[in-house]
């Protein structure tokens, strides 16, 4: 029954498909949530390279401890962690670590496919998500 | 319009993934017999694997802004002198630019949008990233080296 339904879906590409996580083993939240943080992170990413790379978004610094002050210096990523960048960083920790971990499941899921293994699977890269993301807020929070 | 014609190369790959395992990727029985949607399928979750390498890695290097000013910014100029790290930023942007278009284009496909047209999708968009990937070679080789890197 499931199965004519899927491949029902596969095959009559008619209908918009948005919401219908046929290319997902995952479920329909996490097959949404890795389409809209891929989206996200264009922008948040985009605006991250842009910021450290190349000075875009950085705050103006003129002291440097090893006489340094491009948008690498130590003065200037604590001078970005105190502007409206933080929103940006902070943000792009949890939907970085969401979108690759969530990947990472896809990935495990196709080459473990018996129940077992994938509980297992989806608990461990919870636990290591949930890990990542905390010491990523512990360590924003003791630099700003 | 047969209907094996609008099955996308996506979907088949994913159904030959899970019959077997990551090795039948590169099984050469199969290797000449797919299509570029198949290989840009097997290319996204190889350049995913390794974006998500290099996350861990940059958490590990951004942990000695926690030691200070002094211990980050040596991290900083020991990084930047290694010519290798130097190119791998260029090879970390390329595959970030490749994983993120050919994301774009696996949301439009699941969209609805150009379903016919996935081959030629997947190269306008390679031509893109081309563009992107000698931009930002070219923004890379302008700033100090230290920028590179860190």
């Amino acid at each position: 029954m499931s199965s004519q339904i899927s491949s029902e879906i596969s095959t009559e590409m008619t209908v918009p498909r948005f919401f219908v996580p046929q290319h997902s083993s995952t479920g329909a939240w996490a097959w949404i949530l890795q389409r809209l943080t891929g989206v996200l992170l264009w922008i948040f990413l985009g605006m991250h390279l842009l910021a450290t790379h190349f000075g875009f978004f950085t705050p103006e610094v003129t002291s440097g401890n090893t006489g340094y002050t491009g948008p690498a210096s130590y003065n200037s990523v604590m001078a970005r962690l105190q502007s409206p960048m933080f929103i940006v960083d902070a943000t792009l920790l949890v939907i970085a670590v969401y979108h690759g971990l969530n990947g990472i499941k896809m990935v495990a899921y196709d080459v473990w496919t018996g129940k077992t293994a994938r509980t297992i699977i989806s608990w461990v890269l919870t636990l290591i998500g949930l890990a990542s993301i905390a010491f990523g807020a512990y360590l924003l929070y003791y630099l700003v | 319009m047969s209907k094996e014609k609008i099955v996308s190369s996506e979907t088949m790959a994913m159904t030959e993934a899970k019959r077997s395992n990551m090795l039948s990727w590169f099984n050469p029985v199969t290797i000449n017999k797919r299509g570029i949607g198949m290989w840009a399928w097997v290319f996204q979750r190889l350049t995913g694997i390794g974006i998500v390498g290099y996350l861990y890695l940059h958490f590990v290097t951004l942990s000695s802004l926690l030691q200070g000013a002094n211990a980050y910014e040596e991290h900083a100029y020991y990084y930047a002198s290694i010519a290798l790290f130097q190119f791998m930023v260029w090879g970390l942007f390329v595959i970030i630019i490749y994983h993120g278009l050919n994301g774009l284009r696996v949301i439009l496909l699941d969209i609805g949008v150009s379903i016919d047209a996935h081959k030629i999708l997947f190269w306008i968009f390679m031509v893109i990233g081309i563009i992107l990937s000698a931009l930002s070679a070219y923004l890379l080789y302008t700033i100090p080296d230290i920028e590179k890197v860190m």
